[in-house]
């Protein structure tokens, strides 16, 4: 049951952080932060494929909501959700997850989070600015923005990791 | 029959996915529509709500940039005023009479939300349905043209600002009335592009910029930016122009949404005309 509260409470407060803070966070002009990702990197393990799939699309509608692109943040949230359970596969350790540890850098290490979340954030990235363009005639531009965007996420996400992981330690 | 429905549990996480994604982007091509699904609007309300909250608390960082663009705008508007002009002709007045009838009319708003980061900007007011807000209504600042009003909810209205890549304005050279459409490349957010500029039309840097009011969106004349650089497109006929914007997209506080008394019946007589 706690958990559950958990996942809930991660939702709410990124979704929160993510429309009234980050948006207006932008770097050289076009770079900002999409930390809401850590949403979905952080599902448990056990989790129903199907279910992580349906609270990605309403993570997605949650941040579309404050930002007025209905269906981009939404698509490519649900495309994440997709590819996550392949990429979960692909990194597995060689004797299986240990059972009921969520996929976060305390309990599955350093080297496993930082491959996951970057593959992950890589992808839904990729989507996200492609879909925000929805034409391919900008290629390289559009690429060059979404992989400035994605190391921004990507060290946020190891920011707010390493600051949950201190708190753990503490209590 | 036993085997389809094997062979859909069996795929049904891919079959979910392909399901899900084509409703998100079912969502996406409406909303590039001007109309939108009526659910959505209650959430706009939400969204508009809580950038509200957030606004009130921020706006005195902003206020004295406010309050000096507000005295300028006053001013602007004194010198403008009637009773600012001389007489040349002492029995010539002016007067609010029946040859002349109010075609533009202004509603003032205040920005609560606005990006310019993104490929595809927008901007949220603080003014909706209530105050006879429409979808296609044009937005100005004092400074110039800000964007087009995308769509509206009871207390609330959202811009598709300049700074999108659906924005398309007409556009005209002040000095010499050649016009053409300004867009915007998505790279830099002071800069957009005029094209359709014959190249035979000479033009300067620093070349005032203007709308066209053609449509039924703008008023003429309302400033847009001056143009930075341009060039000849090779194998055209046509030149390419960079126009750096009047409007700073990262700081605008106050607009105004401008109503067309005469939109609808123009629109009407060129329907009639587009049909012969």
């Amino acid at each position: 049951m706690g958990q559950y509260l958990n996942i809930t409470i991660r939702f709410v407060f990124l979704v929160l952080l993510q429309g009234l803070i980050l948006n207006n966070v932008d770097l050289f002009g076009f770079v900002s932060p999409y930390l809401y990702v850590l949403v979905i990197l952080l599902f448990p393990l056990e989790m129903n494929k199907t279910n992580v799939l349906l609270l990605s699309f309403l993570l997605g509608m949650g941040v579309d909501m404050f930002t007025h692109t209905w269906g981009m943040h939404t698509s490519a949230s649900v495309f994440a959700a997709f590819i996550r359970p392949a990429l979960l596969t692909v990194l597995a350790p060689r004797d299986g997850y240990p059972v009921g540890s969520p996929p976060d850098m305390s309990h599955m290490g350093i080297n496993w989070f930082l491959a996951y979340s970057f593959i992950l954030i890589f992808f839904h990235h990729i989507f996200l600015f492609f879909v925000e363009v929805f034409r391919f005639s900008e290629f390289f531009y559009t690429l060059g923005r979404s992989l400035a965007s994605m190391v921004f996420t990507f060290l946020l996400v190891i920011l707010a990791q390493f600051l949950t992981f201190r708190q753990k330690r503490v209590l | 029959m036993r085997n389809l429905i094997q062979l859909i549990w069996k795929y049904h996480f891919v079959l979910l996915f392909v399901l899900v994604e084509l409703m998100s982007f079912a969502i996406l091509i409406q909303n590039n529509s001007f109309h939108r699904a009526a659910f959505l609007s209650s959430a706009n309300e939400m969204s508009g709500d809580a950038f509200k909250t957030i606004n009130e608390a921020t706006e005195y960082l902003k206020l004295k940039a406010v309050n000096e663009a507000l005295i300028q705008e006053n001013a602007r508007l004194k010198s403008e005023a009637q009773n600012s002009y001389f007489s040349m002709v002492p029995d010539v007045r002016f007067f609010n009479d029946s040859a002349f009838m109010l075609q533009y009319e202004y509603l003032s708003a205040k920005v609560i939300n606005n990006t310019s980061n993104k490929r595809n900007n927008y901007l949220t007011l603080n003014q909706g349905e209530r105050n006879d807000l429409m979808p296609e209504m044009g937005v100005i600042s004092d400074n110039g043209v800000v964007g087009i009003i995308k769509s509206t909810s009871e207390n609330y209205a959202v811009v598709s600002s300049l700074l999108h890549k659906d924005t398309r304005i007409s556009a005209k050279l002040k000095s010499n009335n050649y016009f053409g459409i300004l867009t915007w490349d998505g790279h830099d957010p002071q800069v957009a592009q005029l094209d359709d500029i014959p190249s035979h039309v000479s033009i300067n840097i620093g070349d005032t910029i203007v709308s066209r009011g053609s449509g039924t969106i703008f008023p003429p004349n309302v400033i847009v930016g001056i143009i930075k650089s341009f060039e000849n497109i090779e194998g055209t006929d046509f030149q390419s122009i960079d126009v750096s914007l009047s409007v700073d997209f990262n700081n605008v506080s106050y607009v105004y949404v401008v109503r067309n008394k005469l939109k609808i019946e123009q629109q009407e007589i060129e329907k009639t005309e587009d049909q012969e």
